[in-house]
């Protein structure tokens, strides 16, 4: 293993990396989100009158997480096409 | 399928790549059906070192702005809204954004005064994303640029609108929390002016992300096509595509919705601090 990493050139690790970067935001994304939507299914089934409000406050939360996420989706992309 | 695609299929699969970047950033010109590839170097100039080109988001940013202008021509007369059917589908949309986006956050006082810039900004986003899923358009909001110069708009307007309201001292006053003990008050400073320039430039990033994640995907499926090379197997990429497309239509809604709703908040944040 080691040896197979020694024979990778600098454009072959960042290939690597940015597939690698790109899982790793896919799990942290949707972990975050995940647990908005839980949160909030749990919250309109207590409370349906609230279902309105608490969609757009569910939209808002998540739109901020992926904002995150989509910077670090951005840089792997830069990754891949700098390299 | 035009000469110009069956070419570039043809080329594609004898390339044994599809080139999805060059696809994604091809800028310097524009198809047009039955005309085809229509070169937009001539309109190449510049000013003082900025390259200021007319490339094809500045064209698409222009069909948006005319189909708008259209649009108000036929549903709208001398301020009223018409009774036809596009009227009505405007409508719609009008009263989305008023009863579900600004009244809401912003009150009915402030979001009445507010509320044609949140409108056009929901509209703009709304139409640029929409052409990209029409034949032969684009997406300007797929270019970074784009959505770097909505956000700078952004950032202007949620300051401006919070110095004009609570005056210019009043702004920055209400940036910190009051009673806070002296010796954070330095670290506090830098944090909320990062969050201050953050917040535009999350605006920014998640709209470009967006629209040119959904291409990517697209682009990569109709990939999987040449790849294949089968008569068989096309139907399965083919179908994802479609998919894709639809759920395409949906995030181009959804993020003009986010963009309006988020410059909502922010403005809202700024023009009343401390709740």
């Amino acid at each position: 293993m080691v040896a197979f990493l020694g024979e990778l050139t600098n454009t072959a690790y960042a290939y690597l990396s940015a597939g690698l970067g790109a899982g790793l935001v896919t799990i942290g994304a949707g972990l975050g989100i995940g647990r908005i939507a839980a949160n909030a299914m749990d919250g309109i089934a207590r409370q349906p009158e609230a279902t309105a409000k608490i969609q757009t406050a569910m939209i808002i939360s998540a739109a901020l997480i992926e904002g995150i996420a989509l910077l670090s989706a951005v840089i792997c992309l830069l990754l891949n096409l700098k390299a | 399928m035009t000469e110009h695609a069956a070419h570039t299929a043809a080329a594609e699969t004898h390339g044994e790549t599809l080139d999805i970047v060059h696809h994604l950033t091809d800028l310097h010109s524009v198809e047009l059906p039955f005309i085809g590839k229509i070169s937009l170097e001539p309109l190449h100039f510049q000013l003082g070192g900025l390259d200021l080109s007319i490339t094809k988001p500045v064209i698409m940013m222009w069909v948006a702005g005319i189909i708008l202008t259209l649009c108000l021509l036929i549903a709208f007369r001398g301020g009223k809204l018409l009774h036809n059917k596009f009227a009505q589908l405007l409508e719609v949309y009008i009263l989305f954004v008023r009863n579900e986006v600004v009244y809401p956050i912003m009150g009915e006082k402030d979001g009445r005064r507010m509320l044609p810039f949140f409108l056009t900004v929901f509209f703009f986003i709304l139409s640029m994303n929409i052409l990209g899923m029409v034949p032969y358009g684009a997406t300007a909001t797929g270019n970074v640029n784009v959505t770097a110069g909505m956000a700078i708009i952004a950032f202007l307007v949620i300051q401006g609108m919070g110095i004009a309201k609570n005056g210019f001292i009043g702004h920055f006053k209400a940036l910190l929390p009051s009673g806070l003990p002296a010796f954070v008050v330095p670290i506090m400073i830098p944090v909320e002016l990062v969050g201050m320039l953050a917040k535009p430039f999350a605006l920014c990033i998640r709209l470009f992300a967006n629209m040119v994640a959904g291409h990517a995907v697209i682009l990569a499926f109709l990939g999987l096509i040449f790849m294949a090379k089968s008569y068989i197997l096309a139907p399965l990429p083919l179908a994802g595509v479609i998919f894709i497309s639809l759920l395409e239509v949906f995030i181009a809604h959804l993020q003009a919705f986010i963009f309006t709703i988020l410059t909502t908040l922010f403005t809202n944040m700024t023009m009343h601090p401390g709740h």
